[in-house]
């Protein structure tokens, strides 16, 4: 069996980041977290994690701005924007900064767990893909 | 005509005297002069009458001629009016309303500055919104009392004024760098019955002098100038009112996302620590413990967050609170045991000195409650969570004073003035994200003001931030509620 996947919990609130963590770990997942952008990215680079859950709006540095920040290399973990932040703007900026899907709060569990594997199964065209189509049915439905 | 009735008349006369048949040879010599003076007398009466007729005529056609330049001049103010009045109809900026006006004033009545006063809001002054001539900057906004001066003068009595320049009035006018008035015209802007302004119209060269009926001219177009003015600032009316409408429909949908936004975080983690408490047969006790702890913070913070609406619609709704003795000591305990509750405030060191020990504060309790708690909440907030808060309450003849500190972030200058306003944080990206409603100093400020209060802050960027409420004294009178925060001092300003 291999090792099972590290997921980096990423929440400016310490419950979410707590209540997350543990359920990870009740469903096999290495779990660990960070409560700003910036601690994010220092996780990111130390733990090199499979998979970043990451809330959007938190001091110091934002969902967004790690997204960015990743960009410029690094090691490149697949990402789920896990915010409350429901509008399709939101949504398209998320994904044109290259996140690889978008769970708006307040989410279930059972649901998130089952993007977090279907994400950490796909090979990169395959999420490359999935991200140009998304971003073209968010643009699209901006037009009509 | 009497000249050929006269020649008629000789004719039948010489007729009468001539023997028949007729025959000028035969005719006495005296009968012949008497015909020919005859009609030398006509002649000269048919000439007489007909230059005179002439004359008349060469009088009348002059009459006629002026009568009709008159005319003329007249169709051409009448026509140039109707111009005017019409591109006046298709304007509705004010500004350019009122300098169509102007110049259009200036080149019918060949003046040499021109302005439009428009009385205020509770009718007592006058004031300069538009000029046109040589001394732009020290005429716009002047100001003249109603019944002062020409302009206060015409206002007041809503008639026109011509006025040349040995009028005592024209003469102090007159220190104006343009030179000296010659000649000046002022007349009502009357609008549905009530004088709106007045426009007047000066002359300084020596060309000319303004007459009666140059008076009579700009009293027409001061009509068709008033109704532009009415239709353009109405419009003006309308545009801000929708433009109101709609900052108020923006802060509502921003409300309302940032409501949804923040009524979901902690919901999401209710609902997650409910379902895995739920689920999770085999958990051990303390992370049991720990989720259930969790679901009550949340709850409480979600708590909060419906209080502080419901604070807000109160205080919008003008509600008054009690008033009361409340003890300072009890309510700021109460306050610090909630905090320990809140995410902010766990884990916080935050000292807290009295004095006297038991401090007083004259108000309601609730709202003293409310102040205390969004002061150290926002302390909280916007500081690192390693740094202490201090809370100070002293108490003495003056009134009450409550000092919350933190050493946090603090505020810049230029964000002081707008922090307690309605759905405002600090606007930078870093603390955009802190989370709330924007609605704590709103509140903080809206109670303390209730209360006939004053809240103050000490701020400097990266060093932290001091706020001081101070809260009066229990006042003289037996009146047992608060009264509206603002009417006592604007009263005893007038």
């Amino acid at each position: 069996m291999s090792d099972p996947l590290r997921v980096l919990v990423v929440d400016d609130d310490p419950d979410m980041c707590r209540l997350l963590e543990v359920n990870l770990q009740l469903e096999g997942f290495d779990a660990i977290s960070a409560l700003d952008g910036r601690g994010a990215l220092e996780r990111i680079e130390e733990d090199r994690p499979d998979v970043v859950l990451l809330d959007v709006m938190m001091p110091v540095l934002d969902g967004y701005g790690v997204l960015a920040a990743m960009a410029d290399g690094g090691h490149r973990p697949r990402v789920i924007l896990v915010t409350a932040k429901a509008s399709s703007e939101s949504q398209l900026r998320g994904w044109q900064l290259g996140c690889d899907d978008y769970v708006v709060k307040p989410f279930d569990l059972d649901d998130l767990f089952g993007r977090l594997r279907a994400i950490a199964a796909r090979s990169d065209e395959e999420t490359a893909a999935v991200r140009v189509e998304r971003i073209a049915a968010l643009q699209a439905a901006a037009r009509a | 005509m009497a000249a050929v009735t006269l020649i008629l008349v000789l004719l039948w006369l010489a007729g009468d005297l001539l023997p028949e048949p007729l025959n000028l040879g035969e005719l006495p010599r005296s009968s012949v002069v008497v015909l020919i003076a005859g009609l030398g007398c006509a002649f000269i009466l048919y000439v007489v009458e007909k230059e005179s007729s002439l004359r008349r005529l060469t009088n009348a056609l002059i009459e006629e001629r002026v009568h009709s330049d008159a005319l003329t001049a007249r169709l051409a103010e009448t026509a140039s009016i109707a111009e005017v009045a019409k591109a006046l109809n298709d304007t509705l900026e004010t500004k350019d309303v009122f300098g169509m006006i102007l110049s259009s004033v200036l080149e019918l009545s060949g003046g040499r500055e021109a302005s439009i006063m428009l009385v205020d809001e509770d009718r007592t002054t006058l004031e300069v919104v538009s000029y046109q001539g040589p001394r732009e900057a020290d005429v716009l906004r002047r100001k003249v009392a109603m019944g002062e001066g020409v302009a206060g003068r015409v206002a007041q009595e809503r008639r026109p004024m011509l006025l040349q320049a040995d009028d005592p009035l024209v003469q102090r006018a007159s220190s104006a760098p343009a030179g000296v008035i010659r000649s000046s015209m002022c007349v009502p802007l009357t609008r549905r019955g009530e004088v709106i302004g007045v426009l007047s119209v000066n002359e300084t060269g020596d060309e000319r002098t303004f007459t009666e009926h140059d008076l009579s001219i700009l009293e027409v177009f001061a009509e068709h100038a008033a109704i532009a003015i009415g239709n353009a600032s109405q419009f003006e009316q309308e545009r801000e009112h929708v433009q109101r409408l709609e900052e108020l429909d923006r802060l509502k949908s921003d409300f309302i996302a940032t409501v949804s936004h923040e009524l979901k975080t902690p919901l999401t983690a209710i609902i997650g620590a409910a379902k895995t408490v739920t689920r999770s047969g085999e958990m051990d006790p303390d992370q049991r413990a720990m989720f259930l702890e969790m679901i009550q913070r949340q709850g409480t913070g979600l708590l909060r967050l419906v209080e502080d609406i419901l604070t807000t619609a109160r205080i919008e709704s003008g509600a008054r609170g009690r008033r009361e003795p409340v003890d300072l000591r009890d309510v700021a305990e109460l306050v610090l045991a909630d905090m320990r509750h809140t995410r902010h405030g766990r884990d916080r060191t935050i000292t807290f000195e009295t004095l006297p020990e038991r401090p007083e504060a004259w108000g309601d309790l609730t709202a003293i409650q409310q102040i205390l708690s969004n002061l150290l909440e926002n302390a909280c907030k916007y500081s690192p969570p390693d740094t202490p808060v201090s809370l100070r309450i002293i108490e003495s003849s003056a009134g009450t004073t409550i000092e919350v500190a933190d050493r946090g972030r603090g505020i810049a200058a230029e964000e002081v003035d707008s922090i307690f306003d309605r759905f405002r944080q600090v606007d930078s990206s870093a603390t955009r994200n802190v989370g709330g409603f924007g609605l704590g100093l709103y509140i903080v400020k809206s109670l303390v003001e209730q209360h006939q209060g004053t809240i103050e802050v000490e701020s400097e960027a990266g060093r932290g931030s001091l706020f001081r409420v101070r809260l009066p004294a229990r006042a003289g009178d037996a009146d047992d509620r608060l009264s509206a925060p603002v009417s006592v001092e604007e009263g005893t300003g007038a």
